[in-house]
């Protein structure tokens, strides 16, 4: 679907032109930007530039003007800023919905996995029988190490929700080089809270890597156990993906 | 960046639990007492059952040990080690080697370093088919060459010691209260023990003056000599290899126990080692503790008990060592 604003100006590598025009296609996500060029004889209608807006692209409004890259749009009211604005950051509200799905499925469940491991291996530290005999299918009969079976089993059943979250995440943004770090550093600053928590120890350092990504709501929550926390963490980051994008 | 280091987020901190400083495993022997010791028991019910503390095999139609060794070997041995049997600085297995479920038991411990094997074993008074698993179990803690300290059934049926917080026990009782001693001894009972690794001895018995005094015993001396003569295993003074001696008292007591330790050593022309481990302690009533360690062949036990077990192994045809694997 193409619509066509008529622009009161147009700024375009310092340049002013008006009249102008932008016709905005959301399938293709192009903005054509032209101008009305007037002679004695004729208008010409030229083609300047046409601008790509994907999830990433940052537009800023001010007023009537809407700005792009290194083009600014003078609207005709504040209304039509509005609109195109809303038209060009589409791409990015998917992002963030999508990111919104990954954190609250595959993100989530690794992430819960993890610290259901860790509350058995928890249980292993502390009751070290009873765990060992609830996790009796991990023990081989001829177990040398009945701690390290356990262990490593608990290891091996999280491989597969990592590798999904993981994939997850790689299809979204893409690989080499993704299109942001952010939801990795969060998976890792999360396993960085848990991984502390689990060891006794305080959570200040841990939770550097979330602070850095403005999630940093975990020092008042020391005395909830480590699926609480993860559970809470999710919950935070899910309801404001912006941050991770 | 962290895409990279995310790989690794399966691993999770590696926090290895803490044990007791010792565990003691019991096969149809009662459970001694000691704060720092975790015990765990093996012995038959109803049902077949197995908690954080307790194993227990159905009981048997045949009640042989043959029939649980064949059924339950593999599940003890596990359970053996998710009790964490190998994890405990210290192990002590206090086993009658003429229950059933001993030769089981025997056979699935691990051979691991640290583990003292304190027996009940057959005589020449006991029926055939207990000296015949008693036989068998002992074969079977041969083959884990560990260090043993044996005592006949006889030995702990004549057993009659005074403690001090405790009174008079008897028999069972006081093979109870011996054994606590033994568990708040280990350390120089380790130390007796790998000493008499490095002679090639493993096979002990033991004799023992639990809280004994003036008024009991004429003199220490007397006390020492009695002792060394009502061994829990039958050997002459000659078939004695090495002799230690663990005592506990108050300073005059434990010169006398010395003195008279040195001098009836004397006596034992095969030695190969002799020594004291003496340690103070208070006692109202001027009591001493004194056990006898000394090392013996485990052929010499073994044949006290063999004519009962060839009886049996010969008419069943099953209930033989051979049969264990």
């Amino acid at each position: 679907m193409t619509t066509t604003f008529a622009l009161k100006s147009l700024t375009y590598q310092g340049k002013v032109y008006q009249p102008a025009t932008a016709e905005v296609d959301e399938q293709a996500r192009t903005v054509d930007l032209s101008y009305v060029k007037e002679s004695f004889m004729k208008k010409e209608k030229v083609h300047l530039t046409a601008v790509y807006f994907d999830e990433l692209t940052k537009v800023t409004v001010d007023g009537e003007k809407v700005g792009v890259a290194d083009v600014v749009m003078g609207m005709a009211n504040g209304d039509e800023a509005s609109g195109i604005n809303e038209i060009m950051k589409a791409p990015y509200k998917a992002a963030l919905g999508t990111l919104q799905t990954l954190l609250s499925g595959p993100a989530s469940k690794f992430l819960s996995a993890r610290a259901e491991a860790l509350g058995a291996l928890d249980g292993l530290r502390m009751d070290f029988r009873k765990t060992v005999l609830a996790s009796e299918g991990s023990v081989p009969v001829d177990s040398k190490d009945p701690f390290m079976d356990v262990y490593t089993a608990k290891m091996s059943e999280l491989e597969k929700p990592l590798a999904e979250a993981l994939k997850a995440f790689d299809g979204f943004l893409g690989i080499s080089p993704p299109r942001t770090e952010k939801p990795y550093a969060f998976l890792y600053g999360v396993c960085a809270v848990q991984d502390a928590k689990f060891k006794g120890e305080g959570l200040s350092d841990a939770t550097q890597t979330l602070a850095s990504l403005g999630l940093a709501a975990v020092e008042d929550e020391r005395d909830s156990n480590i699926g609480d926390l993860t559970n809470r963490l999710v919950k935070l980051a899910a309801g404001q993906p912006q941050l991770l994008f | 960046m962290y895409r990279g280091a995310c790989i690794g987020l399966a691993k999770v901190p590696e926090v290895r639990p803490t044990f007791e400083k010792r565990i003691s495993l019991c096969i149809g022997f009662p459970a001694p007492e000691s704060p720092d010791s975790y015990t765990l028991d093996v012995s038959t019910g109803a049902e077949g059952a197995r908690t954080d503390r307790t194993f227990t095999p159905k009981v048997s139609e045949s009640g042989t040990w043959l029939s649980y060794y064949s059924d339950y070997l593999d599940d003890l041995r596990k359970w053996v080690m998710m009790m964490g049997f190998s994890y405990v600085s210290e192990r002590l297995v206090f086993v009658d080697t003429t229950n059933p479920l001993s030769v089981l038991a025997m056979m699935a411990l691990p051979q691991v370093e640290n583990t003292l094997v304190f027996g009940i074993v057959a005589d020449a008074a006991s029926t055939p088919v207990d000296q015949n698993t008693s036989y068998c179990s002992l074969q079977a803690i041969q083959r884990l060459r560990l260090p043993t300290i044996l005592a006949t059934k006889s030995f702990t049926g004549d057993l009659v010691a005074f403690f001090e917080d405790e009174g008079l026990l008897v028999k069972e009782d006081a093979l109870r209260a011996l054994c606590s001693f033994i568990l708040s001894s280990t350390a120089p009972i380790v130390r007796v023990m790998n000493k008499d690794e490095q002679l090639g001895v493993r096979t002990h018995g033991l004799s023992a003056t639990v809280s004994g005094s003036r008024t009991v015993f004429r003199s220490t001396r007397d006390a020492i000599e009695m002792q060394l003569k009502h061994r829990s295993v039958a050997t002459t003074d000659n078939e004695v290899q090495t002799i230690y001696l663990i005592a506990e008292g108050r300073t005059d007591a434990l010169r006398e126990i010395g003195d008279a330790f040195e001098m009836q050593t004397k006596k034992f022309t095969g030695l190969m080692n002799a020594e004291r481990f003496v340690s103070e302690a208070d006692s109202k009533y001027e009591l001493y503790t004194a056990v006898t360690i000394y090392g013996v062949k485990a052929e010499k036990i073994l044949e006290a008990i063999e004519k009962g077990y060839e009886k049996i192994a010969g008419r069943s045809g099953k209930l033989k060592v051979e049969k264990l694997k």
